[in-house]
């Protein structure tokens, strides 16, 4: 990856040429060559921050992560070009917009020959963290808990990083077909924090199945909690010890829980709790 | 110690002549459950020392040097009291300790009730070896030692063989310092610590009833498979110098994966992650699971289907090596 200074170009080409970039269709990075440098490849969808230009909340722009380079990539029709925050160097940089390819899967790369022009270092401001490019001051903040009662759509909604996770999840289609199946109306109530780790890799999944069981016998509601959730009273009612934990109804009464530990294939946590031994089998 | 010498030794009047055993039994109670008290600190003077400092007891002297101190006096008048040397001053100590004990145990419980300590808090009494909430540790104090120390005081025997009892009680003090000074240098934190090799992740955990954790259920994550763990102080002025060695091994990809475990907020965590940018996983664990876990930070264990094979002080050999040379 070449580092270097360069000219930049006018901030309304480059906005242009953004909002050109983001609304066109997806298209494929091979056919303007595979980055050679892996480490900036596989940007994905992020939603754990919110981006503030000049303090006001960019609520339409997109942040990618990159695990292989520990960096964040934002997309902003308020900013000229896309903005690469480089953790490792604690560094900021801009990218030209035509060097930044997205993938039909959603993800993005940087190509090879992308070049980087340095806008100096960030500021960490406790969990934010503060920079400026093209004489506008950016910050990164964590986004605010999701709290209370939530549709599994709004959580889909709110999150591009649950979205990819969720359609990249495929639930084991034989035990979907059997809770598809299920007589008696079940009621999965999940806790969850959007603060945790865990359930950030983990609800997707169920948000997944959610779609896949659409139309059957299972209603699905979320509640997240704030941090801690000592002394919040619905997960003192429901005794929430961890999260994420799913509690089933039928009808008022609880018949089993998902803890935190059985979430890898939520699907088969539903059917063990539902059809597991000396479970009565409603199928 | 028979009871015909038990006797002979012990003031008493023909009526009573089961008051001297039940004395000494009483005393050998007592004494007994503050040589185990003693053990579990002295392999474990530092969180000792933590529990002292955040009692507010650290007056006049650094806490490390009043958690020697206060493990020797209990080493010593254990001894005293199993040997049957429940004189005066011994006793009046003794009460003094027990008094103390359970008096701090009682404001724990109490606070814990009205939500002014975390339900997990303990005394750290029997140092990291015994799980208790602060309910249990009130009431097993009280029951323990409260009984035993009013029968320690019934039929005082008489000075016998005093020197040697004294010299023997000493000698015991002494040891118990020295013991305590030395202990944490010395390789024994699987002996005083409850990560060791076979600890199951799922047995390692705090809390009682609903608000039970266990490390299985805090980092699922490392709950399956093979995994090199790291538990981490992120405020160690070594942090950085360890993050840039957990990230050789997580950027060169090598298998099986590393994590940390850190007493952190999610807050921190963010601010960590631009500060220090590392490239393995950080988990945030709660302070009252980790602590029963190490004696010095970092120790790192590799841990297979939820079970520890093995543990290290400091950073395993297997993670502690060089970046691979570029080809």
């Amino acid at each position: 990856m070449n580092r270097s200074r360069r000219p930049s170009l006018s901030n309304a080409l480059h906005s242009a040429a953004l909002l050109s970039w983001m609304f066109a269709a997806p298209f494929e990075a091979t056919a303007q060559g595979v980055p050679a440098d892996a480490v900036f490849r596989g940007f994905e969808p992020n939603g754990d921050f919110v981006l503030i230009v000049n303090g006001k909340e960019s609520p339409k722009a997109e942040i990618f992560y990159s695990e292989s380079a520990r960096s964040y990539l934002i997309l902003a029709s308020e900013l000229a070009s896309p903005v690469l925050v480089n953790a490792p160097a604690s560094t900021v940089e801009t990218i030209d917009l035509m060097k930044v390819a997205r993938q039909v899967d959603g993800t993005i790369d940087l190509l090879a020959d992308a070049t980087l022009s340095p806008s100096g270092k960030y500021q960490i401001r406790e969990a934010d963290i503060v920079f400026e490019v093209g004489g506008k001051t950016l910050q990164l903040k964590p986004r605010p808990y999701m709290l209370g009662s939530l549709t599994g759509a709004e959580l889909l909604a709110s999150s591009l990083s649950y979205q990819k996770t969720a359609k990249n999840y495929a639930p084991d289609a034989g035990i979907l077909k059997r809770l598809k199946g299920q007589r008696e109306k079940v009621r999965v109530l999940t806790f969850f924090g959007s603060w945790c780790p865990h359930c950030k890799r983990h609800l997707p999944l169920l948000l997944k199945v959610e779609q896949g069981l659409a139309g059957s016998n299972f209603a699905f509601e979320y509640y997240g909690l704030p941090r801690p959730f000592d002394g919040e009273p619905e997960a003192e009612k429901h005794k929430i010890s961890g999260v994420p934990t799913a509690i089933l109804f039928l009808g008022e009464k609880e018949i089993g829980r998902i803890p935190a530990t059985q979430w890898s294939n939520p699907e088969v946590a539903l059917d063990l709790q539902l059809n597991g031994p000396g479970r009565s089998n409603a199928r | 110690m028979s009871v015909s010498a038990l006797a002979r030794e012990t003031v008493q009047t023909p009526r009573f002549r089961w008051l001297p055993v039940l004395g000494w039994l009483g005393g050998a109670v007592l004494g007994g459950v503050l040589l185990f008290a003693a053990y579990g600190k002295a392999l474990d003077p530092g969180a000792f020392a933590e529990q002292i400092t955040a009692e507010g007891l650290a007056l006049l002297f650094p806490a490390r040097a009043w958690a020697v101190a206060l493990i020797a006096v209990e080493v010593g008048l254990g001894l005293a009291l199993v040997i049957n040397l429940r004189h005066r001053p011994v006793l009046i100590a003794a009460t003094a300790l027990v008094l103390l004990f359970v008096f701090l145990t009682g404001r724990t419980y109490w606070r814990a009730a009205h939500g002014i300590a975390p339900p997990s808090a303990s005394c750290g009494c029997f140092g990291n070896l015994v799980e208790r909430s602060p309910a249990q540790a009130f009431w097993q104090d009280l029951l323990l030692l409260v009984p035993p120390l009013v029968l320690a005081w019934f039929a005082r025997p008489r000075p016998k063989r005093l020197g040697v009892k004294l010299g023997a009680t000493g000698m015991a003090t002494g040891a118990a310092a020295l013991f305590a000074t030395l202990s944490p240098g010395l390789p024994l934190d699987d002996l005083a610590t409850r990560l060791k090799p076979g600890a199951r992740l799922s047995e390692l955990c705090v809390g009682a009833d609903e608000a039970r954790v266990c490390l299985a259920g805090a980092v699922p994550e490392i709950a399956a498979g093979r995994h090199w763990v790291v538990l981490v102080d992120p405020d160690a002025t070594d942090f950085p110098a360890l993050v840039d060695r957990l990230n050789v091994h997580a950027l060169a990809r090598r298998e099986p994966p590393a994590s940390a475990l850190a007493d952190i907020t999610p807050e921190r965590q963010t601010e960590l992650f631009w500060r220090y940018a590392p490239a393995f996983d950080l988990h945030e664990t709660p302070a009252a699971l980790l602590r029963p876990l190490y004696r010095a930070l970092p120790r790192s264990f590799l841990v297979e289907e939820g079970r520890v094979v093995q543990t290290w002080r400091g950073l395993a050999p297997e993670l502690d090596r060089p970046a691979p040379k570029p080809n």
